[in-house]
């Protein structure tokens, strides 16, 4: 059990994707010249789809690739189940490098590990809605009768019984992407990827499906890549995200990391906006017990406690009841203090480099 | 302040007229204003050197559709004006002052509205700069070369009264078609010998499909046939086609046609069959394969473009006379389209479907037997409702190899003068191919929903 925790559910290696004919010449230029996108454009009429981009997914772990329109992560999705052939690098699936499996070993990997979930749904519309759902099972040969009824129970997670019988077009953009979430999940595969799931919906029904996905989510553990232009909602729904500019990686951390220390201006950029109440913990904004004695008098006895991971909106509560400096305990050990003037730096942006 | 507004002249700005100066090349100053001008809203000023040089202005600034249509009046203008100098009286209506004024007409025509032209040209230039701009030597070769070959000929030609012979017709070599025609005779004649056995064996499956086929349509007592034409409407396509279908019938009966309608129906399904069968997976396979697709439509062309007799003679080549080598015509007639709109349908499947099978784990024939058909299925029945309709439009030329039934009618009465008799048949076909059209177009609108 620890060990199946150690080894990552998916993991790219150095993944490059270039578009066009002469795209093993690009590559070999990037790699020997270092020409940049737009010159291998220039020079070999090829797109640069994705540039050398590697990280891991953690068994359980739900992953964000966040990135705008053209930054290459719907491309690099569609490498974790081959949809698309990388020009360079490796990805594996448990340990196993699915770039050497056959037709027939990749397609039973497509159907029993990795299920999808699109932006545009792709639903198919000449079937109903329970078909749609049983589809992975009938592509591979599960009989009618199970099918069906396992195509039952998962419409009833995502709330859609009463629904099985009517046609894709008669639902709502909200129910037919629940579809697409419940045809994801009836093979029960390992791994769900979605891309974009909820970015064609309106702002109510998409943090309504957020919240749908995480209640699941929680419920079910399963590894998920979830690809968003959204950066909300990668901080709302990933454990971990990653940010893509042109098709390379540019930084990988948890939510509060991302915030925190953004690795560049770009990131900075899309992060600046983002309320940090819920995010930024109180390990990030704390002084150390010597700098603040440094400074101030504390008596211990009648300052309020708070764990590592308290939230500033915590810390807010705190300080509006106390009145005092918090202190920041370790399992039991005072490791930090955070007085008022930290925690106004820490809401505003500004918490290490004071 | 907004009368001073008004006053202002339309000039172009530094950028503009920077890059107009690129455009035009040399005599730039005129062309500024000109087109300042037109963009001011005044279109047509005469432009001199388009009226003096008529279609070599246009070549020089790549205008060719105006130097073609100044080419035209040209030629005709002088045709006129050749006829009345050396005619002589063998073009009495020719008159010099007619020519004459053809030509200075079309020269000032084109002479008015040669900046707007060129001004269009500017516009479109400003989209694509990399077509031809400015003017050039080169350009003006091009259209005094074009001038020369075209222009002295064809005035000559119209205007003197007895030509030199090599003008008047193609050089032709009887030699060379003669001995083409032979060669094709004898292949044909030794296919025919060689793969005797293989036409036998075509013409005598067919013949069983159609034997059944009459079997099942004339030997079905009439009433029986009727009811079940009359409950397939009922079911397929609502009451509007069954009363349409029940006077069809009606006049198809009454006016003694019914036995042959029938002989046709068989014919028709049998070709219809042989269309779909063979059809429709070489449209499938053309959705998948550009490559193939690429080498099968110039032949799917030139099977819908080829007179429809000339599949006569093959089949009578090689099948002889009869109703098998008039389905096998109709066949070659009717299969575009059932290839045709089974390939398109299949190609318009949304990628995101495909993709969605493939992520799903689908194999090529599951994506193909769970998405591509049924969702190509509205496009496929169109296909077969036009080979259906191609089918009776061959009717006619197919019984002139004996194929019988209704067409047979028709030819006869063409044969004997016999306008109402044949009039009469011909809409015994109209009504056999709206019947199944109907039918056939009910099902398509049903599924739709």
């Amino acid at each position: 059990m620890l060990e199946k925790t150690k080894e990552p559910a998916i993991e790219c290696r150095n993944v490059w994707k270039i578009f066009g004919e002469r795209s093993a010449e690009a590559l070999d230029a990037v790699k020997t010249k270092g020409l940049n996108k737009n010159q291998i454009l220039d020079e070999f009429g090829c797109v640069v789809g994705v540039s050398d981009a590697s990280f891991k997914v953690m068994e359980g772990e739900i992953f964000c690739i966040m990135g705008l329109s053209g930054s290459g992560k719907s491309t690099l999705v569609r490498h974790i189940n081959r949809l698309i052939e990388p020009t360079a690098g490796d990805i594996l699936i448990r340990g196993q490098d699915i770039n050497a499996l056959n037709q027939r070993d990749l397609r039973k990997l497509r159907a029993d590990k990795i299920g999808m979930v699109f932006q545009h749904t792709a639903l198919l519309p000449h079937r109903t809605v329970r078909e749609n759902v049983a589809l992975g099972l009938e592509l591979r040969h599960v009989d009618e009768s199970k099918r069906l009824k396992i195509a039952e129970q998962k419409l009833a997670l995502v709330q859609l019984d009463g629904w099985e019988n009517r046609m894709p077009s008669e639902l709502s953009g909200g129910m037919q992407q629940r579809v697409g979430l419940a045809r994801a999940m009836a093979a029960d595969p390992a791994i769900l990827l979605m891309d974009e799931p909820f970015s064609a919906l309106d702002p109510l029904i998409r943090r309504q499906l957020q919240d749908q996905f995480l209640v699941l989510s929680r419920e079910l553990k399963k590894t998920t890549l979830f690809i968003t232009h959204d950066l909300d909602e990668a901080i709302r729904i990933g454990n971990r995200i990653a940010i893509m500019k042109d098709g390379e990686i540019v930084q990988v951390g948890t939510p509060e990391e991302i915030v925190t220390a953004p690795a560049n201006d770009y990131v900075a950029e899309f992060v600046k906006d983002i309320s940090r109440l819920k995010l930024v913990t109180a390990k990030s904004i704390m002084q150390s017990v010597d700098d603040y004695l440094a400074d101030h008098e504390l008596d211990p006895s009648s300052c309020p406690s708070a764990s590592v991971d308290a939230s500033i909106d915590e810390l807010i509560n705190l300080a509006i009841e106390h009145d005092a400096p918090i202190l920041v305990r370790e399992e039991d050990e005072v490791i930090g203090v955070i007085g008022i003037r930290q925690l106004l730096r820490g809401v505003q942006g500004g918490g290490e480099n004071e | 302040m907004s009368n001073e507004a008004q006053e202002i002249e339309p000039s172009f700005s530094e950028k503009e007229t920077e890059e107009l100066q690129q455009f035009l090349g040399h005599s730039s100053d005129y062309y500024l204003q000109t087109f300042a001008q037109i963009a001011k809203g005044k279109k047509y000023q005469l432009n001199l050197m388009a009226t003096i040089f008529g279609p070599l202005w246009a070549a020089n600034r790549s205008v060719w559709g105006l130097f073609w249509a100044l080419l035209v009046v040209d030629i005709v203008g002088s045709i006129s004006i050749a006829r009345s100098l050396w005619g002589g009286e063998e073009y009495p209506e020719a008159s010099l002052s007619v020519g004459v004024f053809v030509l200075l007409l079309g020269r000032f025509v084109g002479g008015f509205i040669a900046n707007n032209l060129y001004y269009k040209f500017y516009t479109k230039w400003r989209i694509t700069p990399e077509i031809l701009c400015g003017s050039g030597v080169q350009r003006v070769l091009k259209g005094v070369t074009l001038f020369a070959a075209i222009f002295p000929l064809t005035v000559y030609q119209f205007s003197v009264s007895r030509i030199v012979d090599f003008l008047e017709t193609f050089p032709t070599s009887r030699k060379i078609a003669s001995v083409t025609a032979r060669a094709i005779d004898d292949a044909v004649e030794w296919l025919t010998i060689t793969f005797e056995d293989m036409f036998d064996s075509i013409t005598w499956a067919i013949r069983g499909m159609l034997d059944f086929l009459e079997l099942l349509f004339i030997g079905t007592p009439w009433p029986v046939m009727a009811l079940i034409l009359l409950l397939l409407s009922w079911r397929l396509a609502g009451w509007r086609v069954v009363a349409f279908t029940a006077a069809s019938l009606l006049y198809l009966g009454f006016f003694g046609f019914w036995d042959k309608a029938m002989s046709t129906m068989a014919l028709v399904g049998a070709s219809v069959f042989i269309c779909l069968i063979i059809g429709a997976p070489i449209g499938i396979l053309a959705a998948k394969k550009p490559r193939f697709n690429r080498v099968l439509n110039p032949i799917l062309d030139l099977m819908q473009t080829m007179p429809s007799f000339v599949y006569l003679i093959p089949a009578i080549a090689f099948f002889s006379v009869g109703k098998p080598p008039a389905v096998l015509a109709t066949v070659v007639f009717a299969m575009p389209p059932m290839v045709r709109l089974t390939s398109l349908g299949i190609q318009q499947v949304s990628p995101s479907v495909i993709e969605a099978m493939l992520a799903f784990g689908a194999s090529p024939r599951q994506i193909l037997f769970k998405a591509q058909l049924p969702l190509a299925m509205p496009s496929i029945m169109a296909g077969i409702n036009q080979s259906i309709m191609m089918s009776l439009s061959m009717v006619v030329v197919a019984a002139l190899i004996g194929a019988g039934g209704l067409g047979y009618d028709v030819l006869s009465s063409l044969q004997h003068l016999d306008a109402g008799k044949g009039l009469l048949a011909g809409l015994a076909i109209v009504l056999c191919a709206m019947i199944l059209d109907r039918i056939i177009r009910g099902k398509n609108d049903s599924t739709g929903h």
